[in-house]
């Protein structure tokens, strides 16, 4: 039996719980399990590739600082990319202006098609031009719906909006990337 | 709602791995070019960025040694803070141990008590202040003197009478 609980996988929120109470393990934990999602999240929101690593750090470092004020309404997930989503802005501000979007070379990766892979980068490319021209609300909602497979609920919860409201945003998104893409 | 909207609402969940497309979506989506669109960019943006590598064990060591060294520093500001609390309320300690034995000195019962103490030298006339050498003798001089036959307070001998005549010339006293 106590086997079976040590197999399960810890919550979020037990996570958080634990590091609250000192478990560095636990913290460990919520970076494996966050970081990625939330580097993605920077890249498609604008970041540059090589600042992707520097904001991560920033967003899990400011989000550990204020862990105790996450109550749970949103997931653990959103809340951090709501994090990176100012953290964001703010270096958006900080550089006054200076576009942030960075399509690299480096993206293109070795492929034993180039013709597809040149086709996906480049298709890649476009989507994250389409999402730089979007209000940001309108952006951090479809990145977390389309990307974070995030449920209108939890979006409304870490945005603070609604979840009507939400869904209006993505519809407006995907209405101007469809124009924008396709 | 319609089944654009509810084609539209499993979209995040079939490109998140979550679930799948069923015959039917599959067939709505081939047929309605606007939901075709919606899935095209919804499935691009769920694999948007999916080439970034994380350096985990890295990053967590980053994260955790700054949030010890922020929290240090929380530690150290507070220890400040509270040091000067404790500095004021030291000061505060202090101050009143120093006002309140002055406020006691200052309290009129010692004054009173000081002043009846020296009552015959000490008697506050301001009207003397100024008072050339030769006045001050003839004040004394005057109060010196026996006191007039006549005053209620030196009047008939009253050391012959018996208790029931004094309080009768007490209550003379009184009336009058």
């Amino acid at each position: 039996m106590a086997a079976m609980t040590e197999s399960e996988p810890r919550t979020d929120a037990s996570l958080a719980a634990a590091w609250g109470a000192g478990d560095e393990g636990a913290a460990a934990e919520i970076v494996r399990r966050h970081a990625g999602a939330v580097a993605r999240f920077l890249y498609s929101s604008g970041a540059g590739r090589s600042d992707v690593d520097d904001l991560v750090q920033e967003a899990l470092f400011r989000g550990f600082r204020k862990l105790d004020t996450w109550r749970g309404e949103a997931s653990l997930r959103s809340w951090l990319c709501r994090i990176a989503g100012n953290l964001l802005k703010d270096e958006y501000r900080r550089q006054r202006g200076r576009h942030l979007v960075s399509i690299e070379d480096d993206q293109v990766v070795d492929s034993a098609d180039p013709h597809a892979e040149a086709a996906a980068n480049e298709s890649e490319a476009q989507l994250r031009a389409g999402l730089q021209t979007l209000p940001r609300l309108q952006r951090e909602v479809f990145l977390m719906r389309a990307q974070q497979g995030c449920e209108y609920g939890e979006i409304a919860a870490a945005l603070g909006t609604t979840p009507g409201s939400a869904r209006v945003h993505y519809h407006h998104a995907v209405r101007r990337l469809k124009e924008l893409v396709s | 709602m319609s089944i654009c909207e509810a084609v539209s609402d499993r979209m995040s969940s079939v490109a998140a791995g979550r679930s799948e497309w069923s015959a039917g979506e599959l067939a709505h989506l081939a047929a309605c070019r606007e939901c075709a669109a919606e899935w095209k960019l919804v499935s691009a943006a769920s694999m948007l960025g999916l080439g970034i590598v994380v350096d985990q064990a890295g990053l967590t060591a980053a994260v955790l040694e700054r949030v010890r060294a922020a929290r240090q520093g929380d530690r150290q500001r507070r220890w400040v803070a509270r040091s000067a609390q404790l500095a004021g309320l030291a000061i505060a300690a202090v101050a009143l141990l120093t006002i309140i034995p002055r406020g006691r000195q200052a309290a009129p019962v010692q004054p009173l008590l000081i002043v009846a103490m020296q009552a015959p030298a000490g008697l506050p006339l301001a009207e003397l202040d100024g008072a050339a050498p030769a006045e001050l003798e003839a004040v004394l001089t005057e109060f010196d003197a026996p006191t007039p036959a006549g005053s209620s307070l030196d009047g008939p001998d009253v050391e012959g009478l018996d208790v029931s005549q004094v309080e009768r010339a007490l209550r003379s006293w009184e009336e009058s």
